[in-house]
């Protein structure tokens, strides 16, 4: 046996799995793959990888088995769930369970790298989790929302995030009166190793306001944890349940 | 199979109860008739009589015979007399108007005499029914017989001309028999006039039972039957014509209510089911696309990485990847689009909305040095719609309004809101009125396009196209007025009580 591999992706997909070894090389990373769930899960069990990239969708298996297979075993790397735009609410579930973040087909080059920076980061920062909050949900550890008594959300990105996304070069905010989607892009930021990086939006709802302050000096993103997007909700009662407290 | 229409029925059986009280009815008054008519008979037949024994009294006591004779032939003689004749105690005929008779012997058990001697002791005393009798004679008519006995009295016994004895009672019968030919006549009439009533008032009742029976349920139940069956086959559109103000008009108007309600099923159902198998279908294109776009996307970025230094392949994979993340986001759209939450309608104040989708703007609008004025009226009727989608049209025009008066000091929003009637139905108008930067007609016929913007990268051009498509969806209207440098006056009309627009 050789140098064990950084990162094991299991896809069906073939030109998924390709494309995805030839973008990893470009920052260094070695990865092994296998196109079902069983030969993932036996990889799993015996070699030592530091992440996990998984579709959702395998033949033999759904990601969730394979998320629940590792909780079980407990394998503690960091899983990056690879879905299509189809299954958002897939995805928001999956978030639920505790995997570091997912990411929708078809993903360009700068969003996988980002991404799997980010989940690489987890490993060699210590993060400090979130002071607890009674009126803050997180979508995962990935993103928070504040509900105002009036009704209006406060959208935040978690420490998590905060911590492992590197220095921010720009934010795009979606625009006023746009709608978004619970698991949907809420915020996209770019860093100054061009990579990108997604913030999903913990509900669906109607933009009222972003933060100008921010939007002027991204990089304090990284010390407070300011509100980055109000939004009016649209279906909060059914989508608070997908979050955690 | 017999199958008996209710009209028929109902014709039959109210027929049948008709007719017999018909015959009931007309065989009591025939009789009651009939009585009536014979017992007037006897008392006339009673009274003439009495008049013929009063009147032959003189000569029976002087026994002048002629005269009895004539007197009795005169009466004889006359119309609806059959007969007038006087026999003795012993039966012997004195004195009769058919000449023939005369002296001949009656029979004790002849009509005339058998009321009294049926008993072996001859009665004596008789009252008027007990003195009559009817028989039919030998012209083949029925007769009335009348009997009246001539009782012995003084001046009899005590004539000198002959002598009776005083104990007798009774010296002889006085007979008249009266024919009842006249009488049968009329109650034959009679009869043949209640039978000819009673077929033209059965005839009659049936006919105008039938035809009311025929307009009131007949027809009625035929149109329901017919439009169950057309309904049935398909057509829901099928309305009932209501003409009466009956159950059976009460039971149409059900009927059409309930098709009213299964088209709007149908197309509840039809649409979800459509929209349904369009998610999956949307989904299963976009998770079988998603895969080689990602092929794509990645080897052409990869490429175009590898390319800094050939500048004329560089601009070709320029396009590539350009045209895949075009590709990316249609599915997105698609996806997006199967993924519509159908919307959750209520009853709504429209002039909340106004005041909520305000509030939440209201560190906008203060920033921007924006005056608001509010026209609302309070009268306005609810409208039905869902209210975040409706809170996400006036914060898009608000929004819209906010960018368009821009830097400017004097800016102002005026939204008015009031009740309207348009063509007799009612809708809740919205004026949305600025005094921002306004636009050419050129943009007016643009900006409701999804991505037309003249915001660059701040705008996505998708805020009007969505108001849109959420007017539409509330079966509402949205009509724009502007003037360059001037503002911009955006007007919605929604109508009243999911009343259908006609606009
Ligand atoms: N109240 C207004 N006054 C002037 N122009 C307007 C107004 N509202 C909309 N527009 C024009 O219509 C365009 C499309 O609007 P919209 O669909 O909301 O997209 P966006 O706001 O993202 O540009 C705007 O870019 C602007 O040019
Ligand atoms: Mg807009």
């Amino acid at each position: 046996m050789g140098k064990p591999y950084d990162i094991l992706i299991i896809d069906d997909e073939e030109v998924v799995v390709n494309a995805t070894i030839k973008i990893m090389s470009l920052e260094g990373f070695t990865v092994d793959s296998a196109l079902d769930a069983k030969t993932g899960l036996e990889k799993l069990a015996t070699q030592q990888y530091r992440l996990l990239l998984t579709d959702l969708m395998l033949p033999d298996m759904s990601g969730y088995e394979v998320i629940t297979y590792m909780k079980a075993k407990g394998i503690q790397i960091p899983i990056i769930l690879i879905t299509g735009y189809a299954t958002l609410d897939n995805a928001v579930k999956a978030m639920k369970m505790g995997i570091f973040d997912f990411i929708p087909k078809p993903f360009e080059i700068e969003e996988l790298l980002g991404v799997t920076l980010r989940a690489w980061r987890v490993q060699a920062d210590d993060i400090p989790a979130d002071p607890p909050c009674p009126s803050r949900r997180y979508l995962g550890k990935h993103a928070w929302v504040d509900i105002d008594s009036d009704g209006r959300a406060h959208i935040g990105a978690a420490a998590l995030f905060r911590k492992t996304v590197g220095t921010i070069n720009h934010i795009h905010f979606p625009a006023r009166g746009q709608e978004v989607k619970q698991g949907g892009q809420c915020l996209k930021f770019q860093t100054d190793d061009t990579y990108q990086h997604t913030l999903w939006s913990p509900l669906s709802g109607i933009v009222i306001e972003t933060n100008h302050t921010i939007q002027q000096h991204p990089t304090r993103l990284k010390d407070e944890n300011p509100w980055l997007v109000q939004l009016l909700p649209s279906n909060m009662d059914a989508e608070i349940k997908h979050l955690t407290l | 199979m017999l199958k008996l229409r209710i009209s028929y029925k109902i014709i039959i059986g109210v027929g049948f109860i008709t007719s017999v009280a018909i015959i009931v009815f007309s065989y009591l008054i025939l009789r009651s008739q009939c009585q009536g008519m014979v017992s007037q008979l006897r008392l006339s037949g009673y009274q003439l009589s009495e008049t013929i024994k009063s009147s032959t009294r003189h000569d029976m006591l002087t026994a002048d015979q002629e005269n009895v004779h004539r007197t009795i032939d005169q009466i004889g003689m006359q119309k609806g007399i059959n007969k007038v004749r006087i026999f003795n105690k012993i039966g012997m005929i004195m004195y009769s108007s058919d000449k023939d008779e005369i002296n001949t012997m009656v029979d004790k058990n002849a009509e005339a005499c058998y009321v009294c001697h049926a008993a072996d002791q001859p009665l004596e005393k008789l009252s008027i029914p007990e003195r009559t009798r009817i028989f039919k004679g030998n012209d083949g008519h029925r007769s009335l017989g009348i009997i009246n006995p001539i009782y012995n009295e003084p001046s009899c016994w005590q004539g000198d001309c002959h002598a009776h004895p005083k104990d007798q009672k009774v010296l002889g019968v006085l007979d008249i028999t009266l024919s009842l030919e006249d009488t049968d006549r009329l109650i034959a009439l009679n009869r043949k006039r209640m039978v000819i009533f009673g077929i033209v008032v059965l005839t009659l009742v049936s006919v105008i039972l039938w035809r009311l029976v025929q307009k009131l349920v007949g027809e009625p139940v035929k149109m329901l039957v017919e439009a169950t069956k057309v309904i049935a086959s398909g057509n829901l559109n099928h309305k009932i014509k209501i003409n009466s103000r009956d159950e059976l008009g009460d039971l149409a108007q059900a009927f059409n209510v309930m098709t009213e309600k299964l088209v709007e099923a149908q197309h509840q159902v039809y649409q979800q089911d459509k929209l349904a198998s369009l998610g999956r279908l949307a989904a299963g294109v976009a998770h079988e696309i998603n895969n080689p776009l990602t092929g794509i996307l990645t080897y052409s970025s990869f490429l175009l990485k590898r390319s800094e230094h050939y500048p004329e392949i560089k601009d070709d994979l320029d396009v590539i990847v350009r045209e895949t993340k075009r590709c990316r986001d249609i599915v997105k759209g698609l996806l997006d689009f199967a993924r519509q939450v159908p919307s959750k309608k209520s009853h709504l104040n429209i002039n909340d909305v106004i005041c909520h989708s305000l509030d939440l703007l209201e560190n906008q609008l203060l920033l921007h040095h924006i005056h608001v004025e509010k026209e609302l009226s309070p009268t306005v009727p609810d409208i039905i719609a869902d209210a975040n989608q409706m809170e996400q049209v006036f914060i898009n025009l608000i929004v819209n309004a906010a960018d368009a008066i821009g830097e400017q000091k004097n800016g102002v929003l005026r939204i008015k809101s009031e009740a309207q009637m348009i063509n007799f139905r009612n809708y809740v108008k919205i004026d949305l009125s600025d005094n921002g930067c306004g636009m050419s007609e050129d943009q007016l016929s643009k900006i409701f396009e999804p991505f037309y913007t003249t915001k660059g990268q701040k705008g996505t051009g998708l805020g009007l196209a969505v108001v849109w498509g959420i007017m539409e969806k509330h079966g509402g209207k949205i009509k724009v007025e502007s003037q360059p440098g001037q503002g911009t006056t955006f007007t919605l009309l929604f109508p009243v009580d999911g009343e259908q627009s006609s606009l």
